[in-house]
This record gives structure tokens, sequence and C-alpha cells, in this order.
């Protein structure tokens, strides 16, 4: 039951403590003002005074007339309706976005991208190797076709020797 | 009323030039595969095409957008009815009576019921949106900063009020949202804020990228998170249209008019979009239709009423974003992004300034529910047939585009990492509950609600009593405030209904 409780208030302490930080930040705004005119700070302090007090309130809520019984229904209906959890993907999936936003500008857009697709294709569950390859290598092709040729995005190279490849590729694919 | 007619004649001569055409035809039947699609959200397709759209000529990058957002409308209907997929949450009320009414080996008929309600409802709003739009426009010009505060402080409570669920999180939401748009150099006094000596962020972070984050990669990691358990679609071969007679159709032409005329108003107020229209229209008509003892038991009106209201809605919300300058949806707003980013400021103005272009949109908008609706007559097996697509390809090429539209927005590496930001917080967002739509929707409007506000205060000397004292901005106020108290109102009346049940 206290658990429960912990449960569901946690989100709203953890924003709670980040709207009081924001607060104190927004204080120290350095700004010249007429006197007598609203600064700066004063629409984010009034945001972040109302978003803490939404969140005392619904704190207050919990604590206060939050029933076990309702509860116990809650968790009842979850169970019956979770579907199969796949935590294992969603961190590795998330971990290769990261990645993939790291080392876009090192290994240049059309290795990365290549790499990228093959790899996500592959954590998602997708298990036709060869759909897997031809997709990421013509989707490879194709963005970087559509973007760099006919929209004219500038799309990262690369540093160095991957640099190198990302313009050989490009000058196969007669672009510049 | 004939100026506006010669205009709109104009406009559809327009439409016909070839590359207009073309990016109408391409915009409907994407926004149909978008539709069809259960990862592929309506909103995260428009964000999805929106880079496409930087080297084009405005004109054709606002038809293409806006042929999507009327199509996706459509597009997810025929899964509901047929397999119980609602490609879009728009969809789900169609499972109702949709569903209940092929499980009765009426599917063909249910699918003609859905092409009527979105041709009637598409271009009863059309209609609609074409005689309202310059006169709006015209009164807009009127308008003073606190009458733009009210009616932007009407729009993001209307989308806390209107969307159900937790009011609580949904205003911590849209305060985040409100906050996010607070980043960078302040407006008036040029101080930066919350910027932490990153020069990306004294710039502001981009709506687009918080929508691109939240929207797209949110949604893939959600879907992820669920090991993207794709649904095999059955046998599609005995697949039919059927279209309801004029003498059924005229049978139920209450529920028509009155589903097509509410989804056009519940698409003008700011905030509230297709889906919020669909699940409203259907609930006014279990209440209020003819038949309402039969809704849900699969009958039209289950289906015309959801549908129509759902089309209905894109002309509505367009209203706003034309005359004002403000979205009244997730789609129109990137609609709004893409009209700052061929450099034009939608608004009053516009009217008078790119007169040529706003009434191609429109004739675009009258071409694109007709073609929409012939392209789902005759391409429903291989619409459907879309769902047989891995969900783990689609979803990688959504990640890619994301990447892509984050990235060329401001040609900054940053961007991603803020786009991977907003996208972890989009899946927070949706396993905690808290809805993402009024996160969005403060991110888009906050900038012009806080320069209102404080031009406002500066105007007239902190007196904030001005917005209920100056006529227009005080009967909108009135309309906030009765909005606020809407779902408190509604929670007292089904408490007060559970007492009496109990």
């Amino acid at each position: 039951m206290a658990m429960e409780k912990i449960k569901r208030i946690f989100p709203y302490a953890v924003v709670l403590l980040i709207s009081v930080y924001f607060y104190v930040l927004a204080g120290r705004f350095g700004f010249g003002a007429k006197a007598g005119n609203l600064g700066p700070d004063f629409w984010p302090k009034l945001l972040l005074g109302l978003t803490m007090a939404v969140c005392l309130y619904e704190i207050a809520k919990i604590m206060l007339f939050h029933r076990g019984k309702a509860l116990e229904n809650d968790a009842g209906k979850e169970k019956t309706e979770t579907p199969k959890r796949y935590t294992g993907l969603l961190i590795i999936g998330t971990l290769m976005t990261i990645a993939y936003v790291y080392f876009v500008s090192i290994l240049g857009f059309i290795l990365c991208t290549f790499l990228y697709l093959l790899l996500f294709m592959i954590v998602g569950r997708y298990r036709k190797v060869w759909v897997i390859a031809a997709n990421s290598v013509l989707g490879t092709v194709l963005f970087v076709v559509i973007f760099m040729k006919a929209v004219y995005v500038s799309l990262p190279l690369g540093q160095g020797m991957f640099q190198q490849f990302s313009l050989l590729v490009l000058k196969m694919l007669g672009i510049r | 009323m004939l100026d506006i007619l010669s205009h709109l004649g104009v406009g559809f001569l327009n439409c016909f030039q070839p590359v207009n055409l073309i990016f109408l035809v391409v915009g409907i039947v994407v926004g149909l595969l978008v539709g069809v699609l259960p990862g592929l959200t309506l909103v995260m397709g428009v964000i999805l095409v929106l880079p496409f759209t930087y080297a084009m000529d405005v004109t054709p990058a606002i038809v293409l957008l806006t042929a999507m957002y009327v199509s996706g409308t459509y597009g997810g209907a025929p899964t509901s009815i047929l397999f119980r997929i609602p490609g879009e949450p728009i969809h789900v009320p169609l499972l109702w009576d949709g569903y209940a009414m092929a499980k009765q080996g009426q599917a063909a008929k249910a699918l003609g019921w859905t092409i009527c309600a979105a041709l009637i409802g598409g271009l009863v709003s059309c209609v609609i949106m074409v005689t309202l739009s310059e006169p709006v426009a015209k009164f807009a010009l009127t308008f003073s900063t606190p009458e733009y505060f009210a009616i932007v402080l009407f729009g993001l409570t209307s989308v806390v009020s209107l969307g159900g669920g937790s009011l609580t999180n949904a205003l911590i939401s849209l305060f985040f949202g409100l906050i996010i748009a607070t980043v960078g150099v302040d407006a008036t006094y040029g101080t930066p804020r919350f910027a932490f000596g990153s020069p990306i962020l004294m710039d502001g972070i981009e709506f687009l990228t918080v929508m691109v984050g939240a929207y797209g990669v949110g949604e893939v990691l959600t879907r992820l998170g669920e090991g993207f358990t794709t649904v095999p679609v059955e046998t599609v071969g005995a697949m039919k249209t059927r279209m309801p007679s004029l003498k059924e159709a005229w049978g139920i032409g209450t529920t028509f008019c009155r589903s097509s005329i509410l989804g056009t108003i519940i698409g003008i107020v700011p905030g509230a979009g297709a889906t919020i229209a669909s699940f409203v229209t259907y609930g006014v008509e279990a209440q209020y239709g003819k038949r309402k003892e039969q809704m849900g038991s699969g009958i039209p009106e289950g289906i015309v009423a959801p549908q129509a209201a759902a089309t209905a809605s894109v002309g509505g919300a367009l209203i706003p974003l034309l005359t004002l300058g403000i979205p009244g949806s997730g789609a129109t707003a990137v609609i709004l992004g893409a009209f700052l980013l061929h450099g034009i400021q939608p608004g009053p103005q516009i009217f008078i300034t790119s007169t040529g272009m706003v009434y191609t949109v429109f004739a675009s908008m009258f071409l694109g529910i007709i073609l929409m609706s012939i392209v789902g007559y005759i391409a429903i097996k291989p619409l459907v047939k879309i769902l047989d697509f891995p969900e783990s390809v689609v979803s990688t090429f959504i990640m890619l585009l994301c990447f892509i539209g984050a990235f060329s927005i401001r040609n900054s590496i940053s961007d991603l990492w803020l786009m991977v930001a907003f996208g972890v917080v989009g899946y927070i967002f949706e396993k905690i509950k808290f809805p993402i739509a009024p996160m969005v929707l403060g991110t888009i409007l906050g900038p012009l609600a806080e320069s209102s506000f404080m031009t406002t205060m500066i105007s007239f000397q902190n007196d904030w009593t001005i917005f209920f004292r100056r006529p227009i901005s005080g009967i909108i106020m009135a309309l906030t405030i009765i909005a606020l108290f809407l779902p408190l109102l509604r929670k007292f009346r089904e408490i007060r209904h559970d007492k009496q049940v109990t």
C-alpha cells in the first residue's frame, strides 16, 4: 500500500524538484527592467509556480485521499491488459540511437546511417538478412540522393578517412 | 462573396498546374498509407514529410502537407472496420459500430458509409472554411495583444480540458511545454534564459524538434519496448466497398449535418483536433441521435458521426492557422512550421499578401477530399495490404526521417541531441500517462502567449484586468474559464450519477 503510494507520488515529486531548481535559476536572470515593469523572469516563474502547485495538489491528493481498494482494482486491471515487455530491446535501441547521434559527425551520414538501419532492424526482431541488407543499402542511397541532391540538405560527411569514403560514395552517386 | 468565389476559381486553376497536382496526389496517397500503419500517426507522418518540402515552393509544400492531413483522417478507417486495428486514435470510435457492422457481414457497406462521411464532412468543412476565413481575417486585423493572449490561453485550456484523462497530468505537460518555449534569449529584454551557456539553447528550442522527438522517436521507442508486434492481416480476398444509396444517406442527413458542423467547430478550437472531434461527435450522437439506443450495435450513424467530424475538423483547424497564425492541432503546427520555413507568417495579412497561395490551398482541399474518396474506394485492397509490411523496417525508416527532419531544421547536430532527449521524454510521458499533446502545443504557442502577455502588461501598466475589460478578450476569457471548469463539472456529474445508481 505504502509502496504503491510512493510509486504514484514519484513522478510528481521529481517534477516538483525540477521545477524548484528551475525556479531558483529563473531568480538569477540578469536584466535591466524599468521599475514596475515585469522582467523576463516573470513568465517562467509563473509557469514553474503553477507546475509546483499542481504537483503539490496531486501529491496531497494521493497521500490524503487515495484508497487501497481503488489501487487494487487499478493494479488488477493493469495485470490483465499489459502486453509482453521487451525492455532489453528498448535499452539497446535507445543506446543505438544515442550512438548514432554521437557518431554521425565522425563516421558521416552515409556509413552511420547504413549501420544504424542494419542494426535497428535486427534489434527490432526482423530476421530476413537479405531484406535487411538490401533495405539498409538502398535506404541509405535513396535518402542521400533525395536529401543531398534534390532537397540540398548538407548532411554530415564525417571526419578523416570517413570523410574520404563519404566523398567517394557521393561522387559515385553523381552528387557535387 | 464574389471576390472569394473568384479567388477560389483561380485557386482551382492553380491546383491543376502539374506540380501542384502531383503533390496533391502524392499527399493523398502518403496520407492514406500513414493512416493505415498503426505505428505511424497522422501528426508524425506530416512531420516526417516536412524535410522533403524544404526545396519546394511554398504552395506545393502546403498542398502536400494539407493533402496528407486530410487523407490521414480517413486512412485508418478501413483497418478499424475490417480488422479492429485503428491506424489512428481518430478511428477508435469506428471500432464500435464499424467493426460490429463488419461482423454482421456488412463490411462493404460500412466502408461505403465511411467514405461517404469523409466526403461530406470534408466538403462541408471546406465550404465553411472558405466562407469564414477572409471575414475572420479582416476581423482579426482589429485584434490587439490582449485578444491574442486570450485566444492562445483559450486554445491551451481547451487541449487540457477536452483531452480527457487526468487534468493534473495534462496541466503539468502543458506547463512543461510552455517552459520549454522560454528557453533561449528573451525577446523583450534580450536576457538568456535556461541556456546554460550553450549556443544552440541561446537560439531557443524549435517546436519541430520537440514534435519530431516526442511524437516520432518516442512512439518508435514505445513500440520497440512492445517488440514491434505486427498483427498479421487476414485474407483480403473479398474486400469491397459498397456506397450507400441516396435514400439511405438522406435518411441520416441530420447526423451528417450535425457531425460535419460540430467537427468543423471543434477543429476551429485551437488545440482540439480530429481525435477529439471524432470522440465528441460519437458521444453527441449517442446522447441525442435518433437511434441513440442502438449506438455500438453496428448502425451507420456510429460510423458517419466520428468519420464526418474527423475529416471536417481539418477545414476548421486551418481557419485559426491561416487567419490568426495559431495552429489548431499538431498537424497544423507542422504546416505552420512549413509556412515559417518558407518565410511566410500566417495571420490576417496573409489574405492580402499571398491571396493566390491561400486560395490554391483551399481549392486543393476540395479536390483532395474528392480524390481521397476515389482512391479510398478503388484502392482498398492494396491499402489494407500495407499492414503486412514489417513494423521494424517501417520504424527504422521513421527513425531515419526523424534524424533528417531534426537535423535539417538548423543543420545542427545539437538539434539531434535535443530530439533524442525529447524522444525519451515522450517515451516516459507515455509510460507515466502524461499526455504529449499539451506539451507540444505549449511549445508551439508558448512564445506567442508570452509575447502577447508581456506586451499587454507593458502597454497597460501591469493592469491584468484589461483581459476581462475589453469586449472580445473578455468573452474569450470567460469561455476559457468555462472550458477549464468543464472537466470538474463533468466529474461532479459522474459522481452524482454514480451516487444515484448505487
